[in-house]
């Protein structure tokens, strides 16, 4: 947690670990990515039931996104790996969480077990609890995108 | 939390834009070369493109099939998985998996007597074996068969019957 703190944030002051801390957070967060856009990218057409389940888009838009979204994690991931445009990688990387969180999260709300897709796109039924499951996953890799856009950002 | 948020500069936007351009031309190029062009419309929902293509609505609205299950008058099957089937299921629903239904058929087929309405369903809005199910039954021959769609989540919301070992019978 020593990352959070706000007085490391000078670069002067970031030690050798601070460094590989921050690198090794970055480099998974990107593993990571890269890793959940593979059978959506393989698989588009499955994807786009994945995302008709969740019942949000209009159904125009259904295809495009689940064409386009698999790419836009694989490029995020990648970037974050090799460290180009890692900011705003790092700024996407967050922001897609949050919409994957709140898309989780509408449904749990309304109601609606959908299988999350996140990282495969096997149409399964799904119980609530794994509903609690997905969002308390989702909830977690949001953090760690926030401290590697943190790192990358105030790290200027 | 603040300070993160003052020290996104210009830069870092611009690059969140480039990635996602570069993400939107990637897909759109390896789309065109995988699969040749670029579909318009996608058959999505496949209950509505079976509906299509057989020229019939294969729709049953939920209240409908309320009705018709209080009232005995029609048939229910579960097109999923004998394992979901076992942890619940519409009450007197008979679990025939629609990829199996081969192997099964000569225990179901006494039970589908004569015109009585056949009502089929799966869970997900997507779930296209209730779809399959229903239409593998009118190749048979049935002519009232409907599909009760994303069934089993809607079912369970509007309280109707049901059981199975993880679900409280009424």
């Amino acid at each position: 947690m020593a990352l959070l703190k706000e007085h490391k944030w000078t670069p002067n002051n970031w030690s050798l670990k601070d460094k590989k801390i921050a690198l090794v957070l970055r480099g998974a967060l990107g593993v990571l990515f890269l890793y959940a856009s593979v059978s959506k990218a393989l698989d588009p057409f499955e994807f786009s039931k994945i995302v008709y389940n969740y019942q949000i888009l209009p159904e125009p838009l259904i295809y495009p996104v689940a064409a386009v979204l698999p790419y836009l994690e694989a490029t995020i991931g990648l970037c974050l790996i090799l460290g180009i445009a890692k900011r705003g990688a790092a700024l996407l990387a967050f922001l897609s969480m949050v919409v994957f969180s709140l898309a989780l999260m509408v449904n749990l709300f309304r109601g609606i077990n959908v299988d999350c897709g996140c990282f495969d796109v096997e149409v399964r039924s799904v119980s609530q609890a794994r509903m609690y499951w997905y969002v308390l996953r989702d909830f977690t890799i949001l953090f760690w995108a926030f401290i590697v856009l943190r790192q990358s950002v105030l790290r200027e | 939390m603040l300070s993160t948020v003052t020290a996104l500069k210009k830069a870092t936007i611009l690059e969140a834009l480039c990635i996602i351009v570069v993400a939107a031309v990637l897909a759109l190029v390896i789309h065109l070369v995988r699969f040749g062009d670029i579909p318009r419309s996608m058959p999505i929902d496949p209950l509505k493109q079976a509906s299509k293509e057989l020229g019939i609505s294969l729709e049953i609205p939920l209240e409908e099939a309320l009705d018709l299950h209080k009232g005995g008058r029609a048939v229910f099957l579960d097109a999923r998985s004998p394992v979901d089937y076992n942890k619940g299921h519409i009450s007197g629903a008979l679990n025939v998996p629609a990829q199996d239904l081969d192997a099964v058929w000569y225990q179901v087929e006494p039970k589908l007597l004569g015109d009585k309405p056949i009502v089929t369903y799966c869970d997900g809005m997507a779930c296209s074996l209730s779809k399959d199910l229903a239409v593998a039954l009118i190749m048979r021959g049935y002519d009232n068969v409907r599909v009760l769609k994303d069934g089993w989540t809607r079912w369970l919301k509007a309280n109707g019957p049901v059981e199975g070992t993880q679900v409280d019978s009424k």
